[in-house]
């Protein structure tokens, strides 16, 4: 037999085999949902990971669209979920809003356990790195933090919108620093006689004083040692806890949704930082976001490109269909207009489309987004209520109220927009409680009004579903293990089925797992 | 006592402590490895179609095949990031404070082959002056040598120019609209000098040049199927061509830009205006020309229409004749694209263009245009007479690169008497470098 008759035997093997297992559906232990990731296990001191601009974007921008174009990476669903299809709380998330009660105090407080920074500052070294200047000053009770500034062009854009995603991250459960938006005079200011030039150099290259006083942002800085920001794609090497490649982590690939929805473009390894929390050898890596101050539009405002959170910085698509066109195709951020504000960025609910939103360098994880992902997020997105954005908004202390009231009004627009595109993609069941022989439910979207009708399909039934979103499915009596598949039927037509996995035995009936 | 007695608070003591730890085991969180959470007894299971088995392996040997391409562009990427080539290359050819720099050139040209040099550049930051000089070698050039110079002096900006240029492969196509015209190549020999002077207010700019400007010419041995102009011209009917020549040209110049923005216009225009006369060894010459360019930007932003049109003459002023590489010439990336670079020449030229251009990211735009010229010896033949006679016209379209303030670089297309590619970067500037490129 030739080497070219046995590979073709060999391939055909494959193939036969490959495909001839029957399809099976999946079957989940009986048992409590997992809480809590047990991602704290000591390890060694991981080394620095060091950003590299230049590959980065090469790869991000220019490659790995062209390739994957031609391989696109296999769908996969995300793995750092629960029986549940939750996250459990791990050192990348810790669930708050849409899990438990988060009051506006809390969520305008956010990571902060020591109250606002406290003048004088006494600066000891220029900020590193990042385009804006700043310095790192330690303020009266000696806490350190990393001071920025505003541009002179838009005062109190990237200080406001830098501590209101900070905020609004925090809420919905991922780790970021304990971010501030602090206003101080010159003389609270100690400098030594060497960093008197920069300082000056840095102060002079901002937003200009108002009143007398400088407005910046004071970011906590972490305790820990910082060992750079996490890979976009895989996993960390020299963190054994890191298991999950990140592009398969709900935690970050349902980020897309929240950085749509705060018009957060700038997403990219940088503006994340894995932290070495304990003694040398007994310490675990936590995994933060950070910088947060081109969000809300300021990266159009800042850098005057309105195609910002359109188009990635390069973009085969657009650049293609650009071109073709022969600029016949009005490209939808054209019509944007600016705020009357110069606190506010291009940020607005006109033209935003969830599902066409793109950050400026493509971030893997967001390309992997399924409905599953998507529908997590935006239900978290959801509770975001106009208390708590109000109480968050405030801490940005923006100067005039009308600009407060205008980012809060269209956050909440920009959720709801939010709402539409994702809730419905998958069958918006939630918050199960079996209760008298059912199992009873909340519909979300109807909850928040995402749609106003429904009725849910569970084989040939069909249930009325509340106004305010409840129904109950009927169980079965049998004993046994039993997998539900109910469906909603909309004006727009019938979402996905949803599998509800329940045991029913002596002890009653239990939700042990849920595929969307 | 008896043992039951004393047993039992032990007994109660231990079923006590069980309990409690049963509580605590029972309220502690559910922990599962990063990962492990999900709790599949059998998680479910897809099994692939054979076609869509055999689309995923075809696939991947496609996406192997281009990461195999790409490989080394990521590759570039990574060494000139570890490495800081281009930091370190700068070091390597500037000094410390960035105003002397000695560094070498190469360059291709599929028509003559690989070009190498080296260039010197003296910058005073605070004077605002500035000395190059450049030494090339290679494809037709047999040798080149340029020293540039310039200053700001009391408001007028000064610059200098000193070129000697030894070529061996000069194309000429004869004179006139002609396109029988043999294309046949020439060797020359050059200095240039050249001064200016010039003030700058606002929208408006003013100058002043003097340039000497002295060639040879001889045949060159035939390349690429193109023969040597004295095997296929009758060298001696080509004014200047045996003789050489040598002149000295003044001419006053002016500019009035209203363009919104130099690199990424979207509306205004531009116009130019020079004019003077030249002669030392030769017939003396009046020499003088237009050029008006206008944005406008009709409908939607960023889709700009320009439209130019440049004329350019000499003039003998007794009635002599003026050396054919003083002569107008079209042809190239800044005069009617879609011809050879000195495709047309005679004593009068004109060329009209219509570009559009439009979005295809923030800095790079796509264009189309037509182009249309003539050259002509007369205006009569040019306008009177025969107007309607011998125009050469383009089409084309390409990509521009840009900045607000300045073009990049543009890669045209174009189609005339053959497909032309051209790479440059401004094309609504007929005049720019002319007594370079005359």
């Amino acid at each position: 037999m030739s080497i070219f008759t046995r590979l073709l035997a060999l391939g055909t093997a494959t193939l036969v085999l490959g495909c001839a297992a029957a399809p099976r559906p999946a079957r989940f232990h009986d048992r409590p949902p997992v809480e809590r990731s047990d991602d704290r296990r000591p390890i060694a001191r991981p080394a620095e990971r060091v950003f590299d601009p230049l590959p980065y974007m090469t790869d991000a921008l220019v490659f790995d669209p062209i390739v994957r174009a031609i391989d696109p990476p296999r769908r996969r669903p995300a793995e750092d979920t629960n029986a549940l299809d939750e996250v459990p709380a791990s050192t990348w998330f810790e669930d708050r809003i849409g899990a438990r009660a988060v009051s506006p105090a809390e969520a305008a407080r956010g990571p902060d356990t020591l109250g606002p920074p406290v003048a004088p500052f006494t600066v000891t070294r220029p900020k590193r790195g990042g385009g804006n200047p700043g310095f790192i000053a330690a303020d009266a009770r000696g806490v350190r933090y990393l001071i920025k500034f505003d541009t002179a062009a838009n005062p109190e854009q990237q200080t406001g919108a830098n501590v209101v995603v900070n905020r609004v991250l925090w809420t919905a459960g991922y780790h970021v620093p304990a971010d501030h938006v602090v206003t101080f005079r010159r003389d609270q200011l100690r400098v030594s006689g060497e960093l008197r030039a920069a300082v000056d150099a840095i102060l002079a290259s901002g937003a200009p004083p108002r009143g007398g006083r400088y407005r910046a942002t004071a970011s906590q800085l972490l305790g820990g040692s910082p060992r750079g920001g996490w890979p976009r794609t895989g996993t960390r090497v020299d963190d054994p806890n890191d298991r999950v490649p990140h592009e398969r982590r709900r935690t970050l690939r349902g980020l897309r949704v929240f950085a749509a929805w705060l018009g957060h473009t700038d997403m990219k390894e940088d503006n994340t930082l894995d932290l070495y929390v304990g003694e040398p050898g007994r310490g675990h890596l936590m995994h933060y976001l950070v910088d947060f101050g081109e969000a809300l539009g300021g990266h159009q405002s800042e850098k005057g490109q309105l195609q910002v959170g359109w188009e990635h910085g390069w973009d085969w698509g657009a650049q293609l269909r650009g071109a073709v066109s022969f600029g016949l195709w009005k490209r939808p951020w054209e019509g944007q207009r600016p705020t009357p504000w110069p606190s506010i960025g291009h940020f607005a609910v006109t033209h935003f489309d969830p599902r066409g939103w793109r950050e400026r360098y493509p971030y893997e994880p967001f390309r992997h987004l399924d409905r599953a992902d998507a529908y997590w997020a935006a239900r978290r997105v959801m509770a975001f209520d106009r208390p708590i954005l109000e109480a968050i908004v405030a801490e940005a202390r923006f100067t005039e109220p009308a600009a407060a009231a205008y980012l809060v009004d269209t956050l909440l627009a920009r959720r709801d927009a939010i709402g539409a595109a994702y809730l419905d993609g998958v069958t918006p069941l939630d918050h199960f409680a079996v209760r008298g022989g059912a199992l009873c439910a909340i519909d979300v979207a109807r909850r928040h009004r995402v749609r106003d009708h429904g009725t849910l399909l569970l084989g040939d039934r069909r249930l009325a579903i509340a106004a305010d979103g409840a129904v109950c499915l009927p169980l079965p009596r049998d004993h046994g293990y039993h997998v539900l598949a109910p469906r909603i039927r909309t004006a727009r037509g019938t979402t996905p089925p949803l599998q509800l996995h329940v045991v029913v035995d002596g002890a009653g009936a239990r939700l042990v797992g849920l595929v969307r | 006592m008896k043992p039951a007695r004393l047993l039992a608070p032990l007994v109660a003591a231990a079923v006590a402590v069980a309990a409690l730890a049963a509580d605590a085991a029972l309220a502690a969180p559910v922990t599962a490895p990063d990962g492990a959470a999900r709790g599949y007894e059998t998680p479910p299971h897809h099994p692939p179609t054979p076609a869509g088995l055999v689309l995923r392996g075809a696939r991947k040997g496609a996406g192997l095949v281009l990461r195999a391409l790409v490989w080394p562009l990521r590759a570039t990427a990574r060494v000139e990031s570890r490495y800081q080539l281009r930091r370190r290359g700068h070091a390597l050819f500037w000094n410390d404070a960035d105003t002397i720099g000695v560094f070498p050139s190469a360059s291709y040209a599929t028509s003559g082959g690989p070009r190498i040099g080296a260039r010197a550049v003296v910058l005073d930051p605070r004077g605002g002056g500035w000395l190059t000089l450049a030494a090339d070698t290679g494809s037709i050039v047999k040798r080149s040598l340029q020293l540039r110079a310039g200053a700001p002096l009391g408001g007028i900006a000064i610059a200098a120019r000193l070129r000697y240029d030894d070529h061996e492969g000069l194309m000429y196509h004869g004179i006139g609209n002609d396109a029988g015209n043999v294309e046949a190549r020439f060797a020359q020999q050059r200095m240039l000098g050249v001064l200016q002077a010039g003030v700058e207010r606002g929208p408006l700019r003013v100058g002043l040049a003097g340039i000497y400007d002295e060639r040879t010419f001889g045949g060159a041995p035939p390349r690429g199927g193109v023969p040597d102009l004295t095997m296929a011209y009758d060298a001696g009917a080509i004014p200047g061509f045996v003789g050489g020549s040598r002149n000295l040209e003044l001419t006053a110049g002016a500019e009035l830009d209203r363009r919104d923005r130099r690199g990424a216009t979207s509306r205004g225009g531009v116009a130019r205006v020079f004019g003077g006369a030249g002669a030392l060894t030769g017939d003396p010459y009046a020499h003088y020309g237009v050029e008006l360019a206008y944005h406008v930007t009709p409908f939607w932003p960023d889709r700009v229409i320009g439209a130019r049109v440049a004329l350019e003459g000499v003039e003998p002023l007794d009635g002599g004749e003026v050396a054919f590489t003083d002569l107008p010439r079209l042809g190239g990336g800044r005069r009617l694209r879609g011809y050879a670079s000195g495709r047309f020449r005679d004593r009068l030229a004109t060329v009209g263009t219509l570009e559009y251009r439009y979005p295809v990211h923030a800095r790079v735009s796509g264009e189309l245009f037509v182009e249309a010229g003539k050259v002509a010896p007369t205006y009569d033949a040019l306008a009177g007479d025969g107007l309607g006679d011998h125009w050469h016209t383009s089409v084309g379209g390409g990509l521009l690169y840009h900045t607000p303030s300045r073009i990049g670089l543009r890669l045209d297309i174009a189609y005339g008497d053959g497909l032309q590619l051209f790479i440059g970067t401004d094309v609504l500037d007929a005049f720019r470098d002319r007594e370079h490129e005359l």
